[in-house]
């Protein structure tokens, strides 16, 4: 499988400037990395009153999902943004280094 | 949201019939039910919005609000209980258990856990066989093996206890042997404690509070037996295929799963026929411990299929109390329907459908709305339970309303989407429960995207009859015969034999068949009799599916026919309406183009007003073209008749539209929108006998593409042509003709 470079930060700029896309085939590459496994491996977006927030889905069937309510966003984008940049961490042990 | 929460007895109903509505609100007080007809259930503030019109009704007014519980898992009841209460005893079954360790789960008895009392052959919290006992009086001992049994193996298992002698002894074998002797085990202890007392005698559960079955077991049960006395081993040995003349008198029951597999109802082969009944639908027609791969077909080798899978979230039927009737007036006008209900703050709608009277019709064009496809989808999980669900849809998906719903309540079931939790596939799904897919101003998935269609009707005041599939399925061709024109919904997805035989029948008959959407008649499924309100589907060999069948799983249990593709079966979609399922993808639609075979004659009715050089469709509130997320195309290999032509065709998607797997054989890189030409979307219209004709817009999106710019735009204009000649009795002449 691709490694993930955590240098390629320029991926990660490209994500956060065009979250809904059309994306660069570099990027479409590492989205498939990031989009892979289940709810109950990663963090998801949630509907959070008229916003959005993260959220993980617990490891058992009926577990409460944790909502991480301390950030929540008012545009489906800014969301994206946020786990991408989770999706990110989890794969390479630390944020992407973009303002 | 989901604090009020209901459903009805049936979804279509017709003028002078009853239909019923079950409420259940986590809120004290009252709540205000009306009812609605309904033209358009997208909120998307981007079209024209929802549109509902208030109706009087009889039941109009203010109820009081009451929760009522739903209780899932399946297991077998047996109606005689009194012949269960006996002093010494012997239990035995083969089971091969699917989930163990997490909790104690029942395999048979009468054990009631809220009384402690009676008897119960068990699998302990840590998976190991072990037999309960309980006076009723405080009185309580568990004698378990200690061996945790193997999962998805057989295991032979028994439970004997002697009274006289206060002997309980209990005893695991494995069908398999294991270096070492894994997954065997036994115990004999003995007792003073005497069983006394406890509930209805049931398989896969046992008696809780209130009545209600709890320790719901997950997992298979074969050959079941139950005797009045302690027996040794090698008796118990001898009860494996029958009863032997020597046993009559000890065996209280015995158990047959191979019998009356499409019912309810379990046999009990001994003499005292003390049959009993399934409940919440578990899985019939499995393989059981005798399976050797010889046979697919249980009806030709029923004894290989002598097994039961039980599932701890099975449900058939949430079996809530009716809150208050309708009587369908006889002037109330064909169509979607809902029952708003409405507490403080919170909102339900339970939709149901009015078809005409019987015999009757009240316009000269049907609309049938896929109830089957509603119900395979209904209440699903794909979201949190999917692996490879953001790379089907590529992209970020969103925990809404409902997922964060079903997540936190998967007491109302799940779909043909699913799996159950140890990991085998849903096969029946039910709409005696509430389903929070079918909902006004839910997604625009099946249900609301059907509603954009009725809402062009509306706008266009084109008169229509709605009717369900089940109502296709009861009725056949006869339902559908004096109908000019029949137009389908965007998902028809999910089809009966009877369903197909319908539409083919009409079509010979000089129908004019209006194929509104894509994905259509692509997977056999069945209702039965016994359990009306259920559907069956099982997903064997190829397709595009979250869950599939393994071998021996093939034949469903409603009606022993074959389940799967219709494209495996001799009845591919482009054999119905030319065009059949290539690919699906969820970032974008894209227009049509118009083809040089548009120019033909016999399609200049359907580009009236349209410039042969017009994009068609760049524009609609389903991923922003009237061309995509599924989409079908031509081939005339698989059915596509030869005179059928491609008037329109779509082959500008991405990357993220993947081909159908069932068309490769081999993995292979040209999968996708940029790479395999077979992704596209073709148009076609072609003629049928004595005057008929189909029409096809072969994608899910086109009907979100007719309200664009007030309704006034090429799609609905194609959507008019076609329609209004459909609706014209002047006959399709045959080409050449």
């Amino acid at each position: 499988m691709m490694k993930i470079d955590p240098a390629r930060t320029d991926l990660a700029r490209e994500y956060k400037e065009h979250p809904f896309g059309p994306h660069s085939t570099d990027l479409r590459r590492l989205l498939v990395i990031f989009r892979d496994g289940s709810a109950r491996e990663k963090l998801m977006v949630a509907t959070y009153g008229d916003g959005y927030c993260l959220a993980q889905v617990g490891p058992k069937r009926g577990d409460p999902i944790d909502y991480h309510s301390d950030r929540v966003f008012a545009h489906l984008g800014d969301a994206f943004w946020a786990v991408f940049q989770a999706r990110w961490e989890q794969a390479t042990g630390s944020k992407p280094a973009v303002d | 949201m989901y604090r009020i929460l209901g459903y009805a007895d049936r979804w279509s109903v017709q003028p002078g019939e009853t239909i019923a509505f079950k409420i259940s609100s986590e809120l004290t007080g009252k709540y205000q039910a009306r009812l609605l007809r309904v033209r358009n259930g997208d909120s998307n503030p981007k079209g024209p919005g929802t549109r509902t019109m208030p109706v009087a009704a009889s039941f109009e007014g203010e109820y009081p609000a009451r929760f009522q519980d739903t209780h899932c898992g399946s297991y077998v009841r047996i109606d005689d209980a009194a012949s269960f209460q006996f002093e010494s005893f012997t239990l035995q079954a083969y089971v091969m258990p699917t989930m163990i360790g997490d909790r104690s789960q029942a395999i048979m008895g009468n054990w009631d856990d809220d009384q402690g009392a009676g008897y119960g052959l068990i699998l302990d919290d840590r998976g190991a066989v072990a037999l309960l006992l309980g006076d009723g009086a405080g009185g309580r001992v568990q004698i378990s093996t200690g061996v945790p049994v193997l999962k998805h193996n057989w295991t032979f298992v028994t439970a004997r206890f002697d009274a006289a002698t206060g002997t309980a002894t209990v005893s695991q074998q494995p069908l398999a042997l294991f270096a070492g002797g894994l997954g065997a085990g036994s115990v004999e202890e003995i007792v003073s404690i005497r069983p006394a007392g406890g509930g209805d005698f049931l398989l896969a559960a046992w008696n809780g509070a209130g009545k209600a079955a709890a320790g719901h077991y997950d997992g298979c049960i074969d050959s079941p037996r139950v005797a009045s006395r302690a027996l040794e081993e090698s008796e118990c040995e001898t009860l494996h295929d029958r009863v032997p003349a020597s046993l009559a008198q000890d065996i209280v029951a015995a158990w047959d799963f191979s019998r009356d597999i499409p019912t309810a109802k379990v046999s009990d082969i001994s003499v005292h026929r003390r049959h009993g009944r399934v409940v919440n639908l578990p899985t019939r027609a499995q393989k059981g411990w005798r399976w050797n791969g010889t046979e697919y077909d249980w009806k030709k080798q029923p004894s290989h299929y002598s097994a039961i899978h039980f599932h701890r979230h099975d449900l058939y039927d949430c079996g809530w109390e009716t809150d208050f009737d309708y009587v369908v007036p006889d002037d109330l006008k064909s169509g979607v329907y809902a029952v708003e209900l409405t507490q403080g703050d919170e909102r339900d709608t339970i939709v149901f459908f009015v078809r005409p009277k019987r015999g009757t019709r009240q316009s000269d064009l049907a609309y049938l709305i896929p109830t089957a496809s509603y119900l395979a989808y209904s209440n699903h999980h794909m979201i949190t339970d999917w692996a490879f669900g953001e790379n089907v849809s590529t992209g970020f998906l969103v925990l809404g309303a409902q997922e964060q719903f079903l997540e936190t309540h998967w007491q109302y079931g799940q779909s043909n989407y699913d799996s159950h939790e140890d990991g085998s596939p849903v096969y029946f799904v039910s709409r005696l429960r509430p389903i929070v897919h079918m909902r006004l101003d839910s997604d625009i998935w099946e249900f609301n995207a059907d509603l954009h269609i009725t809402d062009w009707f509306e706008e266009k005041e084109i008169a229509y009859d709605i009717f369900t599939d089940e109502d296709v399925h009861e009725e056949g061709v006869g339902l559908l015969a004096d109908y000019r024109c029949v137009v389908t919904g965007t998902h028809p997805e999910y089809y009966t034999r009877e369903m197909l035989d319908a539409v083919e029948g009409y079509k010979a008959r000089g129908g004019r068949f209006l194929y509104a959407g894509a994905n259509g008649f692509y997977w056999r499924v069945a209702f039965s009799d016994a359990f009306p309100g259920a559907m069956e589907m099982r997903r064997a060999e190829d397709g595009m599916r979250g869950c599939y069948s393994e071998g021996g799983d093939y034949y469903m249990q409603f009606t022993g026919e074959l389940g799967g593709l219709w494209r495996r079966m001799g009845h591919a979609p482009q054999k119905v309406a030319g065009t059949g399922f290539t690919a699906q993808g969820f970032d974008r639609a894209e227009p049509y183009r118009r083809t040089d075979e548009s120019e033909d004659p016999r399609a200049a009715f359907i580009f009236e007003g349209i410039a042969r050089d017009e994009t068609i469709g760049n524009f609609g509130l389903v991923g922003g073209g009237a061309a995509g997320w599924e989409i079908d195309r031509v081939d005339f290999a698989l059915g596509t008749p030869p005179h059928t032509m491609v008037v329109a065709v779509a082959d500008t998607f991405s990357h993220a539209y993947h081909w159908v797997k069932e068309e490769f054989n081999h993995s292979q890189s040209a999968i996708n929108g940029e790479t395999q030409k077979l992704v596209r979307c073709d148009m076609v219209f072609f003629e049928c006998p004595n005057g008929g004709a189909v029409f096809s817009t072969s994608s899910i999106s086109w009907g979100g593409s007719l309200s664009h710019n007030n309704y006034n735009n090429n799609v609905s204009r194609i959507m008019e042509n076609v329609v209004r000649r459909f609706l014209d009795p002047a006959p399709f002449p045959p080409p050449g003709g």
